[in-house]
């Protein structure tokens, strides 16, 4: 049973009639960590978006079956209930609606229950903790000027607050200073400890996948896996770059 | 005299050239039902046409003049002269065009563009068209370019009583009513189902008598599937007493079909310009709209685009530059009646010398007009503190998923933009002309290329003694 | 009959944008004057008018609750001296649907600071404005509403600007959410005056169309007599944004849900401004049953 945990099967997703996406396969084990990477363009983000469901991203192919259950035609929102979670490159901006009020929000649509505020409350503040986030942006509009750093580390403190059982990190580390970037690890493998989750990472750099253990490498160029290797393959690129040693 | 006033006329000497009108025919001063019968039996109107007229008369004695823009006190119709006529017949060969007429238009350069880069040109000289003349190959395809009075009585009559003054009827304000009741001359243009025309056809508008109002009815249908871009010029000499322009111009969009429509108006300064225009866009046609309003001492312009047809689609791209005793108000209207259509308007103005620029429009998204798409956006630029610019754009709203944005910006001449230009070596009004030449682009590119050198000419005119 | 919300520069009539009548006769006015802080509850029908005095480098906090459950109107006239500070804050929290007809008109001297913030949670049909004069040199005004409007409600408003001084500066902002059968006028003007140099003026609408059969109806003016200004007006109208919608969704968040707390969301922005914690709470609560 937990061997087939998220299972991708031939997945050809479209933008605007335009096909990115040309046939994706992709299993993922619990708790295991996977890491995408590949040149810019190539349509790494685009698979985020089509896991989690964004409808301008059309599946025209295949399907994806998380935890025994087709999600291929659920909406975004069930897709979450269902454990999914995904981290936005560039997060949006949300007048009115405080970080705190999104994350309970959300908390009490999935669970189904209304949050005790004192626990909630409590809780929230650990985790920003964690995060090295001053509690005060818990009363702030949702990633209103925030910084690029700040917006990764919400998306994170969502992350942690949400416990999903599978994550896709895109590009979470991109644009962060060394600080940062150790930060977000940490906090990343706080929600491998609480959650014992699956991950997906895009990234570009290395650098957060130090201290994470990684079981599965991919590298997708032009809208394909054209490689699949294990925690070694990271070095390689690292050293050889996408061109021809992959081909 | 002033020195200012001085030289503004001599820069302005390219159109303000004028003939002495002795050997016109000229009705009387004014407006009367005698008057109207006697354009009617002149024309050799159809029963309709009359009948037509003498509605549009009463409906123009009964309605008020618009009482919100600018004032029209200076426009005395009892002096306006409604009817003159060259004395001279329609010629398709500038040869046969009567010497002094046939100068004018090329002091103004039309025969000229008609070898270089038309399709086909009519020229309008006072009342009547005096010139008209379709290229070999594009009358082949069945492409018709006609004046309007000939189309009357022609083969396609029918046609012209289907369709003329039923976008813009005598009823919509007073000086529609006008133009029923007096209109002369005009264009008709009619392009078969599927025909691409690759090259512009053009009208000439020249009012040249003095205190004279000019009433043409421009009537293009440009049929399903079809492609036209039909420009349109106009210009008049100056004198010291009003003179009237109050046109009317149909645009009939077919199924799929579209229609560039683009006017560069230079008329004199003690012009009243008061012009309507619409447009009916069937589904997936699209109608594009490019305005350049440079002269006219009072303008109200506002071409009108209904969107009658699923996916039909407007733009309109606008200039206006208002000088001294200038008042532009201009702007453009849209209907969207269906769903998936799309509107963007996107204009400029410029103020200067005490002028004054008003933007002025209004946006309906119907009900029915699901999932349609609106982006208005203006921009105005102030060159001293004696102009003004007013932006009054007005949005209705009915469909909950439409996608309606609106944007405008009002500033003056960025003074880090002229330092810069003359840290390079340019003076202060070549530097400045050239800024606003830049601010124009959004008309200017979107001109075949003979239009836009015209248009940045007027621009650099305008921008003359602007210092100081 | 009560002619009120000109606007200040004339359009097509067939806009109907022009000015607004109201079927209203007014009766016999109160007046009161206010000199400092104060929160003033209007629980009857009174025609009211209203002078606040806000003298020389004075700050001064009003807050005005109406919950008649008739027909109110109330016009305020505003006076702030050199240096002096008012923040108005004017909440319609009438019990039932009722009618609000509210008119403001302020002046501002030398470097005054005028903040003015509406709250219209869809209590009945609503007639508000206000004129602000940036008379001296360096004045500011920040204008800033919210508004519900529903069932079949009407909610007309007119806010203008004139700015006389040098380097005044004015924001205007309406954040709005019209539901099933609501219609809604806003104009809001910006007119910079010779002598105004230096001077800014924005002013930005948003509305979120969440109903069948609304009508919105926005009329964004800048007029201008001055070379060296900066003016700009936006306006946002549609439903809900596709990325807001998707986000929400991605955290689990449904679609009714993620509406209620983008609406909830336009007026925390002005609930926040709310000094008086009890008046503060009182509308939280009335927003917490309308959304």
């Amino acid at each position: 049973m937990s061997e087939k945990f998220l299972e991708v099967k031939d997945l050809h997703v479209s933008v605007q009639d335009k096909e990115i996406l040309h046939g994706i396969d992709l299993n993922i084990k619990k708790g295991e960590v996977h890491v995408l990477m590949g040149p810019n363009g190539t349509g790494k983000s685009t698979l985020g978006y089509a896991l989690i469901g964004n409808p301008k991203y059309e599946i025209t192919q295949g399907s994806i079956i998380f935890n025994g259950e087709d999600l291929t035609e659920e909406s975004v929102d069930k897709r979450a209930k269902a454990g999914m979670f995904l981290s936005f490159q560039n997060p949006l901006e949300v007048p009115g609606v405080t970080l705190s009020s999104f994350i309970r929000s959300a908390l009490e649509q999935i669970t189904g229950e209304r949050t005790k505020v004192w626990d909630f409350k409590k809780k929230l503040k650990a985790t920003m903790d964690i995060l090295d986030m001053d509690h005060e942006y818990a009363d702030r509009d949702l990633n209103v000027g925030f910084s690029g750093g700040e917006k990764k580390k919400a998306e994170i403190l969502q992350l942690l607050m949400l416990e999903p059982s599978f994550a896709i990190l895109d590009e979470t580390d991109s644009g962060l200073d060394v600080d940062a970037v150790r930060t977000v690890s940490a906090g990343i493998e706080e929600y491998q400890r609480r959650c014992k989750g699956s991950l997906l990472i895009i990234t570009h750099s290395t650098k957060i996948l130090e201290s994470l253990k990684v079981d599965k490498t991919h590298v997708m160029i032009e809208g394909k896996i054209a490689k699949t290797g294990g925690s070694e393959l990271v070095n390689f690129i690292n050293e050889k770059g996408f061109g021809d040693g992959l081909e | 005299m002033k020195e200012k006033t001085h030289v503004d006329d001599i820069d302005r000497s390219m159109y303000d050239f004028r003939n002495e009108d002795k050997d016109a025919y000229k009705l009387d001063e004014g407006l009367t039902k005698e008057i109207v019968l006697q354009i009617s039996e002149e024309k050799n109107d159809p029963e309709w046409m009359r009948d037509l007229r003498l509605r549009s008369l009463e409906i123009y004695n009964k309605m008020e003049a618009p009482n919100w823009g600018p004032a029209l006190d200076g426009l005395d119709m009892d002096h306006i002269v409604t009817y003159v006529r060259k004395n001279t017949k329609l010629a398709d060969n500038w040869e046969e065009v009567p010497q002094e007429v046939k100068d004018t238009f090329e002091k103004l350069g039309i025969p000229q563009a008609e070898r270089k880069s038309l399709a086909g040109v009519g020229a309008q000289y006072d009342s009547e068209l005096v010139y008209h003349n379709v290229r070999e190959d594009v009358a082949r395809l069945g492409v018709v370019y006609t004046d309007i009075e000939s189309a009357l009585r022609g083969e396609y009559a029918d046609m012209i009583k289907e369709h003329f003054m039923t976008l813009l009827p005598p009823s919509d304000h007073k000086f529609c009513a006008l133009h029923g009741a007096v209109w002369s001359g005009g264009s008709f243009v009619y392009v078969p189902k599927g025909v691409k025309v690759d090259i512009p056809l053009q009208s000439y508008f020249r009012l040249n008598a003095k205190g004279a109002g000019q009433f043409e009815h421009t009537l293009i249908i440009v049929d399903e599937g079809a492609d036209l871009h039909f420009i349109e010029g106009c210009s008049a000499p100056k004198y010291n007493v009003a003179n009237l322009h109050a046109g009317c111009v149909e645009l009939f969009v077919r199924k799929n079909a579209r229609l560039r429509y683009s006017t560069i108006e230079n008329w004199s300064k003690n012009m009243y310009n008061l012009n309507s225009k619409r447009a009916l866009v069937e589904e997936g046609g699209k109608v594009e709209w490019v305005s350049g309003s440079f002269g006219s001492h009072i303008s109200y312009l506002y071409p009108m685009s209904i969107l009658k047809g699923r996916g039909s689609r407007m733009e309109f791209t606008g200039i206006s530059f208002a000088g001294k005793g200038q008042n532009l108000d201009t702007g453009a209207k849209v209907v969207q009646l269906a769903p998936d259509t799309s509107a963007f308007i996107s204009t400029k103005s410029i103020s200067k010398g005490g002028g004054v620029c008003t933007f002025r429009s209004t946006v309906k998204v119907a009900k029915e007009a699901e999932n349609s798409k609106t982006a208005v956006s203006c921009e105005s630029l102030m060159l001293d503190s004696e102009s003004r610019s007013d932006t009054i754009p007005a949005m209705d709203i009915r469909c909950k998923s439409a996608d309606v944005g609106h944007e405008a910006q009002i500033g003056k001449i960025s003074d880090e933009a002229v330092f810069y230009l003359m840290s390079r070596g340019m003076s202060e009004e070549d530097a400045k002309a050239l800024i606003v030449s830049g601010f124009a682009d959004n008309v200017s590119k979107e001109l075949p290329l003979e239009y836009a050198i015209e248009m940045n000419n007027l621009i650099r005119l305008e921008m003359k003694g602007s210092i100081g | 009959m009560m002619k009120i919300n000109r606007l200040p520069a004339q359009t097509f009539n067939t806009t109907g944008m022009n000015e607004t009548d109201i079927d209203y006769t007014p009766g016999q006015y109160r007046n009161v004057d206010i000199y400092e802080d104060t929160i003033m509850t209007f629980d009857n029908p009174q025609d009211t008018n209203i002078n606040v005095w806000v003298k020389e480098g004075k700050e001064v906090s009003v807050i005005m609750d109406y919950r008649s459950k008739d027909t109110l109107n109330i016009s305020t006239r505003i006076n702030i001296e050199k240096n002096g500070k008012l923040k108005l804050v004017q909440i319609d929290s009438a019990p039932c649907e009722s009618r609000l007809i509210n008119q403001v008109n302020a002046r501002l001297e030398e470097e005054a600071d005028f903040s003015i913030i509406q709250i219209l949670p869809g209590r009945g049909d609503v007639y508000t404005g206000c004129t602000t004069d940036l008379a001296g040199n360096r004045s500011k005004c920040n204008m800033d509403i919210a508004y519900l409007v529903k069932d079949g409600q009407k909610t007309d408003m007119n806010f203008i600007s004139n700015h006389y001084g040098k380097e005044t500066e004015c924001n205007i902002n309406a954040d709005g959410i019209l539901k099933d059968g609501a219609f809604k006028l806003f104009r809001g003007t910006i007119d910079f005056k010779t002598g105004a140099s230096g001077s800014k003026g924005i002013e930005n609408e948003k509305v979120l169309l969440l109903g069948d059969d609304v009508i919105n109806q926005t009329i964004p003016l800048i007029l201008c007599t001055e070379e060296d200004v900066e003016g700009a007006h936006g306006a946002q109208i549609g439903s809900l944004d596709e990325d807001v919608l998707f986000y929400f969704a991605s955290r689990g968040i449904d679609e009714k849900t993620t509406e209620k707390m983008i609406s909830f969301g336009s007026f925390n922005r002005l609930l926040r401004q709310i000094d008086n914690e009890t008046v503060r709470e009182n509308t939280e609560k009335i927003l917490s049953e309308v959304f």
